[in-house]
């Protein structure tokens, strides 16, 4: 039996502007599983918020995606629109970035959260959309829950907020959610809140869950597996606690070393612009390990065993016992392990 | 969205140095009755037909457009001056000032346009005069609002705050970052305003408030040529083109003036 | 350096029947020179608003503000403007930081163009200089903020500020805004120029472990009150009041 829900591979997202042609995403491949969370760390632009959204296929229309999208055996990519939305939020759920404007100020909760199950269940009596409702917030650890029905967005914290948020996108019992920068702009306490919640979530729901976050800690905690993005690309990927035990890329090693935990030693330098990308290593013009064809060459993604694997070569992930063990070696794209 | 910006400016400029030139270039007195010639069709002779008093329908748009343009644009000026003190004082004193100013400007809001318009007109006696100062007290609040708004949004920018940070006075922080900040939404209502403004005049003059005949501006000529519609349209077409093709182009050039002026919309465009 | 008694403010949400909240509750506390002070809580606790009383940017309704040891409270707009030069701010968000419609350059140049200290040529050679201090290229000059990254516009923030060679700087979330790397890039200059120039810091945040790292001394705001104040090692070893232990506690359950 295979507990695997998603396959992404070889995923291309580019943008087509003014400044030319911004390559998104770059390759990415991944795989999402039942019950389990798989977090994409990176900073602004490194493209992990462009790929939570091609999932959805909610990008723009002038974006180009080229890739598959393998959804329970089907490509998403070759869905028509109405298949898609058939997909959208009852199968792949969404938990959108900002908490604050995602809710409708001049409706209730209780409103807004009928609306959602509706959506999705179909017709039902009041009386059980309103139990639904509020068994979706008791889930989410809201105090109160029947009560809290009849509140307004305004009355509540940014946590709270942001539970009502992820009930919502739990209405239709989906199997994959997305959450996207969820403990942005949270404080301490709030965040931590946030974190147990999506937790409890996962475990609950046996939902997959995709994490979209730029904070090291809550991914750290929170996820079984993690990819690192850097100018578009995953460059690192593998079980979260070994990930951050150990990062193989010096991108991500700097990045854990910039944490003020781990006493803000800064990575010299900027990323590149999506516009102009380096043709070699992304990485190559701020790291401490560049070799020479680092400059020109672009490296694979290598396993920590020095044992070499293409991107062809992680394809077979198809549920057989060999596949998931490949998919979850801790791999980085750099030479040092070539 | 360039191309028409040009050409909008291109078109105005030509409108207005028409109307400017319009003793030089009118081929006909615009107040000249002719009985012998009336409701004549489009001829060499008159350009664009003469109406029910033979006048020279060509002679007039040129002249009347003096009238249309000009008071317009002299009365949204001046609104916008109004609007914009007011407007600005509000929003950066905020407190008890800012309560006063609103309560004047709620005041005028509701008051009804054109009862107000008339009761001015009465007070003073119809004419171009009265026509401005009716115009002036009905729309200055709605000008203000939005300045009031817009200060009030620029006031909570750090930038702003930084600056009182760095020991700079009221005058300096309003002239320096308020009013460039202020420039991009005060042309779109400019460019809003300005084509209401001519229709108002318009409709004043119907009244018999704005403009004494035999004078005419094109909102007047429009009027005048209802009854005769359905036989000669050219009467109404002519004037009622004009009106419009001004109202487009200004919105036009507002709409390239503030695409020009604002730094940001480049970027906004270019993301994703 | 800076002494406040009792400093408190009121914000009322109706004027005539006075109702409001307490922003800040009396506040007593000093920032010898030199020092670097945390202020630490979540939003809506009073931080922002205490620093803003105390550089008198918003007006107290009571309390003292003793600047090296002269009473500053009663001071109007015009007694202030040649203190404004040795206390500064820095804002939390880097794209309201700097006008839109001003190049980079022209923002640098304003404050000492504003207190008249020096001519334009002068004054460009300084923001030349400083501009190496904090690492940004001159080609940038004649940019607009939207067309740099945020962590650059906090460079020039930075510099800006410089320009005055203030003594007192405060730091209102200087960084929550930019990503980790980022993060750390801004602290460590932060830290640089705080020796190089001998700046006493007021820094705000509600990241108790980058306040930690920043500053010798941290308070602890909730709802308006300064619930502790101690020094920053005694603060995450040995929490006192029951908010303080909540808010290490928080910060712990990332570490294990």
């Amino acid at each position: 039996m295979s507990d695997t829900l998603m396959v992404i591979k070889q995923l291309d997202v580019s943008f087509q502007t003014r400044e030319g042609l911004v390559q998104a995403v770059d390759g990415a491949t991944l795989e999402l599983k039942h019950g389990r969370i798989f977090g994409l760390i990176g900073e602004t632009g490194s493209g992990k918020s462009v790929l939570g959204l091609s999932l959805v296929r909610l990008l723009p229309a002038h974006a180009s995606v080229s890739g598959s999208l393998l959804y329970k055996g089907k490509d998403l990519l070759q869905l028509s629109p109405k298949e898609m939305r058939q997909i959208r939020g009852r199968e792949i759920a969404l938990i959108p970035q900002n908490p604050a404007s995602s809710l409708n100020p001049v409706m209730t909760l209780g409103s807004q959260l009928r609306e959602a199950i509706r959506a999705y269940a179909g017709r039902t009596g009041s009386k059980r959309l309103n139990a639904q409702a509020a068994g979706l917030l008791h889930a989410m650890n809201m105090p109160d829950a029947e009560q809290q029905l009849r509140r307004y967005p305004f009355q509540l914290s940014g946590g709270m907020k942001q539970r009502v948020l992820a009930a919502m996108g739990l209405a239709g019992s989906p199997s994959l959610l997305i959450a996207d920068e969820p403990t942005k702009g949270l404080d301490a306490l709030i965040r931590v809140q946030v974190t147990e919640m999506l937790a409890n979530m996962a475990r609950r729901t046996g939902a997959a869950l995709l994490l979209i976050t730029h904070d090291l800690d809550v991914a750290r905690v929170l996820c079984d597996e993690v990819g690192v993005m850097y100018a578009g690309q995953i460059i690192e990927q593998g079980p979260a606690k070994e990930l951050f035990a150990q990062p193989m890329h010096p991108y991500t090693r700097g990045l854990i070393a910039s944490m003020p935990s781990r006493g803000m030693i800064p990575i010299a330098g900027t990323a590149p612009s999506l516009t102009d990308r380096p043709a070699g290593c992304k990485f190559y013009d701020r790291c401490g390990s560049a070799m020479p064809r680092c400059e020109a060459e672009q490296p694979d993604l290598y396993k920590s065993a020095h044992t070499e694997i293409t991107n062809k070569e992680t394809e077979p992930i198809d549920g057989t016992a060999k596949g998931q063990q490949a998919a979850a070696k801790h791999k980085a794209r750099c030479f040092l392990y070539a | 969205m360039k191309m028409s910006y040009r050409a909008a400016a291109g078109l105005l400029a030509f409108v207005l140095l028409a109307s400017l030139l319009a003793p030089l270039l009118a081929p006909y007195d615009p107040n000249q009755i002719n009985m012998a010639q009336r409701l004549a069709p489009l001829s060499s002779v008159h350009w664009l037909g003469t109406d029910t008093l033979g006048r020279d329908v060509l002679s007039r748009i040129l002249y009347g457009g003096r009238v249309s343009i000009v008071l317009a644009l002299a009365v949204t000026l001046a609104t916008m001056l109004v609007g914009l003190l007011l407007g600005t004082i509000s929003g950066y004193a905020g407190g008890w000032i800012d309560e006063a100013i609103q309560i004047v400007v709620s005041i005028f809001q509701g008051l009804p346009g054109l009862a107000l318009m008339l009761a001015i007109a009465g007070t003073l006696g119809p004419g171009v005069k009265s026509l401005f100062v009716a115009l002036l007290f009905t729309s200055w609040a709605d000008f203000s609002r939005v300045v009031r708004g817009e200060v009030m949004k620029i006031r909570e920018e750090s930038y702003v705050e930084g600056t009182r940070a760095l020991g700079a006075g009221h005058v300096y922080i309003i002239g320096r970052h308020m009013l460039p900040n202020l420039l991009g939404p005060l042309i779109v209502l400019f460019t809003i305003r300005i084509g209401r403004v001519i229709l108002s005049i318009a409709s004043l003059s119907f009244l018999g408030l704005g403009l004494q005949p035999p004078a005419a501006d094109w909102g007047v000529m429009v009027n005048d040529a209802r009854p005769y519609f359905r036989s000669y349209p050219h009467l109404m077409i002519a004037p009622g083109l004009c009106i419009a093709a001004v109202s487009l182009c200004i919105n036009w050039l507002g709409d390239g003036l503030r695409d020009k002026l604002d730094t940001r919309t480049e970027k906004e465009h270019s993301l994703l | 350096m800076l002494e406040i008694i009792e400093l408190h403010k009121r914000y009322r949400s109706n004027w005539l029947t006075g109702r409001g909240h307490q922003a800040v509750e009396p506040a007593t506390f000093h920032i010898a020179e030199g020092e670097s002070l945390g202020l630490v809580g979540e939003s809506g606790s009073g931080k922002s608003t205490l620093a803003r009383l105390l550089l008198k940017l918003i007006s107290a309704d009571g309390g003292r503000i003793l600047y090296k040891g002269t009473d500053i409270s009663g001071y109007s707009l015009k007694q202030m403007r040649p203190l404004r030069r040795e206390l500064q701010i820095m804002f939390q968000h880097p794209h309201s930081a700097l006008n839109p419609r001003r190049t980079l350059l022209d923002s640098l140049l304003e404050p000492v163009l504003l207190h008249r200290i020096m001519n334009k040529a002068a004054a460009r050679e300084k923001a030349l200089a400083l501009l190496d201090v904090v690492g940004i290229r001159a080609e940038l000059l004649p940019r607009y903020p939207h067309q740099i990254s945020g962590g650059q516009i906090q460079r020039i923030v930075i510099a800006r500020a410089l320009m005055l060679e203030p003594k007192f700087l405060v730091l209102d979330e200087p960084t929550s805004m930019l990503d980790v790397s980022v993060q750390a890039q801004v602290t460590q200059l932060l830290q640089r120029i705080r020796k190089e120039f001998g700046l006493t810091y007021l820094f705000i945040s509600h990241d108790l472990e980058l306040v930690r790292h920043m500053c010798d001394r941290i308070g602890v705001m909730k709802e308006g009150r300064i619930v502790e104040l101690d020094e920053s090692e005694r603060i995450m070893e040995r929490p006192q009041h029951p908010y303080t232990k909540q808010l290490v506690n928080a910060f712990q359950a990332f570490k294990q």
